[in-house]
């Protein structure tokens, strides 16, 4: 590069002259405290290489003119940056690149620092402008970020293939992009040390090769999204983890090829890992998991749903007296071997978990919610789905310890009467409650959902109505219309309720407002179909108050109470099944706290 | 570094401060100037500031270079004292210069980083940067060995500058830079070059001293060196080293201290136990509890040991043999438990763990012992005897009740470890039900305590029919009030005067573990009338209802109108069973009565027959005739009207061992006969809800429900099975399998 | 200023044209550069010199800072909001921004130098309103600049760069 021996004197620059005399001005020059005052020596002396010769005084006029015609030919580069990187749009981000050549220097990094992919046209006109060979800039070498998943399969190797100059790239995603091939993914990776994240989901062509070729470039790497690359194996991840050793996040669900010879590597070699997704690796055991806990002070989310060989173990081998404050998810769906023993472990060693997913870990018993409930007012979110040997004792003492519940799921949970149900229906800020096919509820539980909430004790504490938001009562047989329509009348922001399969509302007048049922459902699902959702839920409420004569009748409870001030903590809801879960590698701010409302 | 305060004044400051800016800014004028030339620039922005930046390098370099030099002149502490003053001097003025050299931070620094240049730094980190490269590399070798040998000076017990050692490390501290982010510290260099080092002096120091001291000293003295060193060790961290260390440095102390030393500690335990020297267990349990693993030896060791003491209590007590007194054996268990739960409480903390140990000890020499040489249920029965001695009216002492309550606790810990909880249930409820029959309950209080004790431990199922017992006394109560009311409505004076005062008991047939009598039986007409008027009563109220007489718990009063209490004018009374009642009423047609007379009078079978003549020959109410007369036919009684006695009131209702004996054996067999019915029940409870279920499987299944009453043999399972699969309640599917019949 | 009981503390500042201006120190502290300086140093009561800035442009950022002195403090990570690109400026701010285009870039400069980085914020976000929307000659003829593209350079940058356009 060309800029050093041109730094010259500005008009301003005498001051520097000022500094340079005034610098040295201390009385006495101890030399052994001398450590400051020839660290000014060594400015002055920068100074003075500064120092005007003959030929300048021409070229300061001249700027000193320009400065005066044009005022803001005054400010420095770095200015004019910050004043462009006020600018949102594109084009007005290009119309300062054609206006001078100091202008289009100091806006073309901005502009090219996410060129425009999502359509076909831009794409091509991105593609062409890289490859030319005397561009105007260098546009290659600007590229930061890139995100070609708008455009999914239509993007090929030859798409790709061109934009593989583009050596600084920090970002680059491609979910979805499925023809793409190691071909255009190795060119791509070799030689850009920039990488910070991958996100190569659903890419299931591609195997060991781009990740060799991403573990010998990618140093800086933090977050990595290979969901359902099958073709990947240990051989190649445990090259990853050896050398990207600043990962954050992972997700490698669905990865069916990986044991625990990488998921250990990726423990021993990553100590910054905050989220690991885990999904559907069939093949993992016990040993991977203890390792990921025990080695990463800093893990926050762990997901293993369907890691069906994981046993208490995983857990009753932790290091028995640390402490993992960080995690706060931790998603065990379908974990069938996972026992009591296991749970009480987990409690105890991860005393801050927020969401605990325990859905079809069909051994446990009321002695794990019993431990469960030591996570008292930290636990937000726990599904116990098809846990059916759990009982009114276990959620009543739940509900006791642990007040902050926001959501919960028991479907399938066939020992709960209405005792539990009443329970759950004090926690002040339940937003969604699961209880499909648990046969025994009757009306009385979904009376005990409606009834607005007291808050504090006594007869004078404020009262406010349900917070409640989703509600899943399908296969509850039960019911009846009268106990859904306390429901919708005090609930007001009920927005979405499944009934399928319950008698009492597959009736052609009612069924009018459920949505559709989904493509794949065959004709037995579809009759007895019944999901009442957004819109659909205030139609029929709406029916149910005015249209239908025969049920007319005001709210139960009168709903006008203080409104439950629930600012003191943040809201984090995270979905069942992380196959639906999009979530996008984002790593250079901390894990948002921010909500993530999932159903 | 106050001297470098006083000796910067603001136009010094701001002069730097505005040099630099100025030479950042300058190259504004430069680009504007020169003619432009695309191929310089196709780079896009550029700042300027990497001169500077290279300038400050070598100058920092060369002035550390300076004072590694002259850290060569010194050793140990003194080399300490320079180290530190020299650290304290540059991280000063780093903070200065991160401050003057700000504009330079905030652009081309940022810049630099954001762009992912390596080794680019903020100004501070910088000089931080080159202390670490220029500085630490040549002398952290040197410095730790100063601090070691500070250290071991203070182990030995010398006194020693300790804020030395607290500067070093937070030296090392603050020069561990996150790669990936340098804004934030990491531990690294501490570790790698003051913990690894301290750790190893530290254990090969302990190493030294405990093999030392062992050798010299008994097991029981190095526990308290121990203890005291590791308590040392623990106090040390907050004085001069960082928190971070307490887990490692204690791994390291127990690892010379105690892992190395552990069998030696352990061999020590059974002599402890032998000798209950609980403070020592304590400290052994707190020094073997800190290492991995550490206990699970003693804690084998601990139950045997309790076991052999359980087993060596009963035997002690089991000499009388079969006919212990209950209490004697209840208590002989009560002992050990409580000295040894004492023992786990003190010197164990009542850590689980040992609490499990003590619970296994206690369960197996609950139920298996020399008493219980012919089976676990010796000891339910034993239990529930001695719980009804307690319950009883005493004639001795009447318990107060906070020792009732106590008692009844204790007997709640024996019970809690009894297998055979059914058979507990079955002797319970029996005397239970005699206790309110006779009314010898000593206090409803304490009966309702001991049945919600035993509901709490085994629920509601395992006490619901003593609870109706119970409520069936209170109805029974209520009924016999208003049977009153209900004789002085309905009958004149005469008849009243006439009528027999009587108690009636109505017991629910389901609820009672009571028996039709076994013997015929022509109750007396004077009874006859008295309970037909009540039947007459009771069916008036309830009707349908089938009343059953059971009267071999019934009893009455008799007064004997022909002798007198000795010195005084009254008559005694006879306290007597009914079929007593009914032979003796004999009497008042005649004072001579045959054998076959009474036989053919009472229609009593000869077993309940004889026994009661017996009592009454005894107590010599009756004299037979000839004297000493079997009782058979042929066989003349006379009452004997020179009966003598000093009571107002004579009990000859006397209970007849043969029938206790009976009673004991009728209850075992339907013991069993409840668990066939109760494991068959489970079984079909269990398929139900499973539908299909492998053999094995809904064996062990079973178990697992029936465990809380009785532990079930498995034979005795598969019997049952085979039974159900013979009613068609199961059948055999392919495999394994078994599937149920709806 | 002067009725209050307890007297706020002041500092001099000695401008480039060597005015001396005398501020609360909170006001002035809004500046970084100042800020350090002070906690450097320690206030002796010597004025400060500021020899980047004269006294014209000094009063009118003392007239922000007087403004926004209680504002909270710019938290470290308001470079990743500075990136939402915002525009927005609040109303005083609006009208404490209509000066000629001679000051607006003093502001800025004096802002940049004295590290106020809530005025150097506001200053960038007014520029950036006025390039918004406009062609590249109605900007160089808004901020007076001269073309010194070929014809046949601007051709070629337009055609790089055809993909950018508005979504």
């Amino acid at each position: 590069m060309t800029r050093s021996r041109r730094i010259k004197r500005e008009p301003s620059a005498s001051r520097s002259d000022t500094s340079a005399s005034t610098s040295p001005e201390r009385g006495v020059d101890d030399d052994n405290d001398s450590f400051m005052s020839q660290g000014n020596d060594s400015q002055s002396s920068l100074a003075i290489s500064l120092s005007p010769d003959a030929d300048d005084e021409v070229l300061r006029r001249a700027i000193e003119e320009r400065c005066r015609v044009s005022p803001i030919s005054r400010l420095p580069a770095e200015l004019m940056i910050a004043i462009f990187s006020k600018l949102s749009s594109p084009s007005d981000l290009k119309h300062c690149m054609l206006v001078s050549r100091d202008w289009s220097r100091n806006s073309v990094g901005l502009l090219w620092h996410r060129p425009q992919t999502n359509k076909w046209s831009s794409m091509k006109n991105v593609i062409s402008t890289v490859r030319k060979a005397d561009s105007f800039f260098e546009y290659s070498n600007l590229i930061k970020r890139l995100n070609l998943s708008a455009l999914g399969t239509e993007i090929s190797d030859g798409t790709l293939q061109p934009l593989s100059g583009c050596k600084r790239v920090e970002r680059l995603t491609l979910t979805g992009c499925s023809k793409l091939t190691d071909l255009s993914l190795t060119a791509m990776l070799t030689d850009n040390r920039s990488l910070l994240a991958l996100d190569v989901s659903n890419l299931d062509s591609i195997t060991d090769k781009t990740m060799t070729a991403m573990a010998a470039n990618a140093v800086r790497l933090q977050g990595l999204n290979i969901t359902n690359c099958k073709k990947i194996t240990d051989e190649s991840l445990e090259e990853v983890a050896k050398s990207c050793r600043h990962l954050k996040r992972l997700k490698l669900n669905g990865c069916s090829q990986l044991t625990d010879k990488s998921i250990i590597a990726f423990a021993h070699h990553c100590r910054y890992i905050l989220e690991i997704d885990l999904h559907d690796c069939k093949n993992l055991e016990d040993d991977s998991i203890t390792t990921l806990i025990n080695e990463g002070p800093h893990l926050r989310e762990l997901r293993l749903a369907h890691c069906w060989r994981i046993t208490d173990h995983a857990f009753l081998r932790l290091n028995p007296e640390a402490t993992f404050e960080s995690l706060r998810i931790l998603d065990l769906t379908d974990c069938g071997e996972l026992q009591d023993a296991g749970v009480q472990k987990i409690v105890q060693a991860a005393p801050r978990l927020r969401n605990l997913v325990l859905a079809k870990c069909r051994l446990l018993t009321d002695r794990a919610v019993l431990a469960i409930t030591r996570l008292g007012k930290n636990l937000h979110y726990i599904h116990l789905g098809h846990c059916s040997r759990i009982t009114d004792v276990g959620v009543g003492q739940l509900v006791k310890m642990c007040n902050r519940i926001r959501y919960i799921d028991l479907a399938c949970c066939g020992n709960l009467t209405d005792t539990s149900v009443m329970q759950l229906a004090t926690l002040p800020k339940l937003k969604r409650i699961g209880l499909v096919k648990c046969t025994n509820i009757t009306d009385r539980s979904i009376q005990a959902l409606a009834k607005p909430k007291q808050l504090g004790h006594g007869a004078m504490a404020p009262v406010t109505p349900s917070v409640l938001e989703r509600v899943h009562l399908s296969y509850c047989t039960n019911l009846t219309l009268q106990g859904i329509h306390a429901l919708l009348n005090n609930c007001p922001r009920l927005t979405h309720l499944s009934l399928t399969g319950v008698q009492a509302f597959l009736r052609e007048d009612l069924i009018v407002f459920c949505r559709e049922a989904p493509a794949e459902f065959n004709e037995h699902q579809r009759d007895v179909f019944c999901v009442f959702s957004g819109i659909g839920v205030q139609r029929l409420r709406n029916y149910l108050n005015v249209d239908s004569p025969s049920l007319n009748r005001g709210p139960l409870f009168d709903g006008d109470g203080t409104m439950f001030d629930e600012s003191d903590e943040p809201e984090m809801m995270v979905n069942v099944t992380a196959q639906a879960n999009g979530m996008v590698i984002e790593e250079d701010e901390d894990f948002g706290e921010g909500s993530e409302m999932m159903g | 570094m106050t001297d470098l305060r006083g000796g910067m004044d603001m136009k010094t400051y701001m002069g730097l401060y505005t040099a630099i800016h100025n030479f950042c800014t300058a190259q504004k004028a430069v680009a504007g100037a020169t003619t432009f030339s695309a191929h310089n620039n196709r780079g896009g922005a550029h700042l300027l500031g990497e001169d500077l930046y290279q300038h400050l390098i070598e100058y920092l370099k060369s002035h550390l270079q300076g004072v590694q030099t002259r850290s060569r002149d010194h050793v140990d502490e003194a080399l300490l004292t320079f180290y530190i003053k020299e650290w304290n001097r540059y991280t000063t003025a780093g903070q200065y210069n991160n401050h003057l050299f700000r504009y330079l931070n905030r652009h081309w620094v940022k810049r630099e980083m954001d762009e992912g240049k390596k080794n680019i730094f903020d100004i501070y980190t910088l000089h931080l940067v080159r202390w670490k490269e220029d500085m630490f590399i040549g002398t952290q070798e040197s410095v730790m060995r100063s601090v070691l040998k500070l250290v071991e000076k203070q182990r030995n017990g010398e006194t020693i500058e300790q804020s030395h050692i607290k500067s070093v490390v937070d030296s090392f501290v603050s020069l561990g830079l996150d790669e990936s982010d340098s804004s934030k510290s990491t531990l690294d260099v501490y570790k790698e070059y003051f913990e690894k080092p301290f750790l190893a002096a530290t254990g090969e120091y302990y190493n030294n001293e405990s093999k030392q001291f062992l050798a010299e000293n008994s097991v029981v003295e190095y526990m308290k060196k121990a203890e005291a060193r590791l308590d040392e060790e623990k106090d040390r961290v907050p004085l001069y080293l960082l928190g971070e260390i307490m887990s490692p440095l204690m791994r390291t102390c127990e690892q010379s201290l105690i892992t190395s030393h552990s069998q030696a500690l352990r061999e020590e335990f059974q002599i402890l136990l032998d000798h209950d020297k609980q403070e020592d267990l304590g400290r052994m349990y707190k020094l073997l509890a800190r290492i991995p693993e550490g206990l699970d030896p003693l804690r084998n060791r601990f139950e045997t040991h309790v076991r052999k003491a359980g087993l060596a209590a009963v035997e002690k007590v089991a000499q009388e043999g079969e006919n212990i007194e209950p209490k004697i054996y209840v208590e002989a268990l009560l002992e050990v438990h409580t000295q040894y739960q004492d023992l786990v409480n003190r010197a164990f903390n009542g850590e689980s763990e040992f609490v499990r140990s003590l619970d296994n000890a206690c369960r197996e020499f609950v139920n298996r012992n020399k008493i219980c040489k012919s089976g676990s249920n010796k000891s339910p029965e034993l239990l529930a005897k001695y719980t009804d001695t307690l319950l009883k009216k005493s004639s001795a002492k009447m318990t107060e009740e906070d020792d009732m309550e106590k008692l009844l606790t204790q007997i709640m810990t024996v019970f809690k470890y009894i297998e055979d909880k059914d058979v507990f249930q079955k002797f319970y409820s029996r005397m239970l039900a005699k206790r309110l029959v006779q009314t010898t309950s000593a206090s409803d209080d304490a009966e309702t305590s001991m049945i919600s004790k035993l509901k709490e431990a085994c629920g509601f199922e395992y006490t619901n029919k003593l609870q109706r017992m119970f409520q069936d006394m209170q109805i029974s109560k209520d009924l016999n009030t208003s049977y009153k009311e209900w004789l002085e409505q309905n009958l004149d004076g005469e008849d009243l005067k006439k009528a027999i005062d009587t108690t009636y008991h109505i017991l629910g047939t389901g609820f009672w573990p009571l028996n039709a009598p076994t013997t015929p039986f022509t109750p007396p007409q004077l009874i006859v009338q008295t309970y037909e008027r009540f039947a007459r009563f009771y069916n008036h109220k309830h009707q349908g209802r089938k009343l059953s007489w059971l009267w071999q718990l019934c009893k009455g009063e008799m007064k004997a109108n022909y002798c007198k209490v000795v010195g005084t004018k009254v008559s005694p009374t006879f306290q007597v069973s009914t079929y007593q009642m009914a032979i003796l009423l004999l009497f008042n047609d005649s004072d001579t009565v045959t054998y076959d007379e009474i036989t053919e009078g009472t229609k009593l079978g000869k077993e309940t027959l004889d026994p009661s003549l017996g009592v009454f020959i005894k107590a010599k109410v009756l004299i037979a005739s000839p004297d000493g007369a079997k009782p058979e036919s042929g066989t003349t009684y006379k009452l004997n009207t020179g009966f003598k006695t000093k009571k107002i009131k004579v009990n000859l209702n006397i209970g007849i061992k043969s029938e206790q004996k009976q009673e004991v054996e009728d209850t075992h067999k339907t013991i069993e006969e409840d668990r066939k019915l109760l494991m068959q029940s489970a079984i079909v409870r269990i398929m139900k809800s499973r539908k299909k279920m492998k053999h094995q499987q809904l064996v062990s299944e079973t178990i697992n429900q029936i465990k809380n009453r009785f532990m079930p043999r498995i034979p005795d399972i598969k019997k049952c099975i085979d039974i159900l699969l013979e009613k068609e309640y199961l059948e055999r599917l392919e495999g394994d399998e078994l599937g149920y019949l709806a | 200023m002067a009725a209050t009981a307890s007297e706020p503390k002041k500092v001099t500042l000695t401008t480039s044209d060597n005015a001396d201006i005398s501020v609360e120190r909170e006001v002035a502290e809004r500046s970084i550069l100042i800020k350090n300086l002070l906690e450097d140093i320690g206030d002796n009561g010597d004025a400060i010199p500021i020899p980047n800035v004269n006294e014209a442009v000094m009063k009118k950022v003392l007239e922000w800072c007087e403004q926004h002195r209680k504002d909270p403090p710019a938290s470290q990570d308001d470079d990743a909001d500075s990136r939402k690109k915002s525009t927005d400026i609040d109303e005083w701010d609006q009208k404490f921004m209509q000066v000629d285009q001679e000051m607006l870039f003093e502001i800025i400069l004096a802002a940049n130098y004295l590290d106020i980085k809530a005025l150097l914020d506001v200053g960038c976000k007014t520029v950036a309103n006025m390039i918004k929307g406009k062609s590249p000659d109605e900007i160089r003829k808004t901020f007076n600049i001269q073309n010194d593209f070929t014809p046949e350079e601007e051709d070629q940058i337009r055609r790089e760069n055809e993909w950018a356009e508005d979504r």
